[in-house]
């Protein structure tokens, strides 16, 4: 099981945990996991495709250069994809979409950032409590994520959206 | 989304420019060809929450409109026209705006649920399925702020308050 496997299975125990009574610290902590299991699933999948083979601790190093920010850019983008057409706003123009952003693709993008955002208040903010159905559908949206991206890793656009996680603050440049 | 009405409506909160406080319209007035206009143009009567003084007669370019209400006014579009069917259970909503973790503006959409401990998967994949559908139905609507669509118990608010 990846790592990331491993979180999501994670989240969904201590979503459920306690039945009666869900204690904050397990719902806020099934919250941040079920966001670092995406997180995790896109920065093995951005480093498999950039280091495909290579010398140990390379494809490490690649996971770990990805940041948060990046990712949130990148994943607002491909979530107006439905809106603007095709074309994620502010992809450079030279690289070529192979075919419109699929339903899927847009999904995982809307779902990344609004799991980021839950993460960040699950981490830091004591001013709003999490209950039992929040969290379930925050698990469900990640398990969603990681059921969507089964089906569009294989498409032409992954490697763009892969590509984009990792470089969108950089391509402009 | 063309569908979504943004006139103004009798009981509507707005600030009015060049005034302090804010005011409910009592009364709105289109003009005789609003039908034909792509938004609404004619006037509205207010009335000072707090002190009673009333504007009569005064257009609605000198209202000023919260931030929220295209949203609001969208779900409530949604409650008669369900892309995905609007949950019962689903006992209120709020809307909120301000900034994002990122600093960047953002609507935070909430929607309020009866408190359940154990929630069933159906309901679950079927809550997770609208919250979708809202947010879809938001950004097509290009809004200046993202929206952020949430689901929460309704116990929660007064476990804060306890």
């Amino acid at each position: 099981m990846s790592l990331a496997e491993e979180l999501l299975a994670q989240a969904r125990f201590l979503a459920n945990l306690d039945p009666q009574s869900p204690s904050q610290a397990n719902l806020r902590r099934a919250v941040s996991s079920a966001y670092y299991a995406v997180f995790h699933l896109f920065s093995a999948e951005v480093a498999a495709q950039i280091v495909p083979v290579g010398p140990s601790g390379l494809r490490e190093r690649t996971q770990r250069a990805l940041n948060h920010n990046s990712m949130y850019k990148a994943a607002e983008s491909f979530s107006l994809c439905s809106l603007a057409g095709t074309r994620p706003r502010n992809l450079p123009m030279d690289i070529d979409l192979p075919g419109p952003v699929s339903a899927e693709l847009i999904s995982v993008a809307k779902g990344f950032k609004r799991l980021q955002e839950e993460r960040h208040a699950a981490d830091y903010d004591v001013s709003k409590p999490f209950d039992r159905t929040r969290t379930l559908v925050l698990v469900a949206t990640a398990e969603g994520i990681f059921a969507d991206w089964l089906k569009e890793k294989a498409s032409g656009n992954a490697p763009v959206f892969l590509a984009s996680l990792m470089f969108w603050q950089l391509w402009n440049k | 989304m063309a569908e979504i009405n943004l006139d103004p409506r009798p009981g509507e909160e707005v600030l009015v420019r060049g005034h302090s406080g804010r005011f409910k319209i009592t009364n709105v007035d289109p003009c005789v060809d609003s039908h034909r206009l792509p938004k609404f143009y004619g006037w509205v009567d207010v009335e000072h929450l707090t002190t009673g003084f009333k504007l009569l007669h005064i257009p609605v370019e000198a209202l000023i409109f919260d931030d929220e209400r295209p949203v609001y006014r969208a779900i409530e579009w949604l409650k008669g026209n369900p892309v995905v069917p609007f949950p019962d259970y689903i006992v209120d909503y709020r809307v909120e705006s301000r900034e994002d973790h990122q600093g960047n503006p953002a609507f935070f959409i909430c929607f309020f649920v009866e408190p359940d401990d154990q929630p069933s998967p159906e309901k679950i994949k079927e809550l997770n399925r609208f919250l979708g559908s809202v947010e879809t139905m938001l950004l097509s609507l290009s809004l200046d702020r993202w929206p952020y669509v949430q689901v929460s118990e309704k116990r929660s608010l007064l476990d804060v308050a306890s």
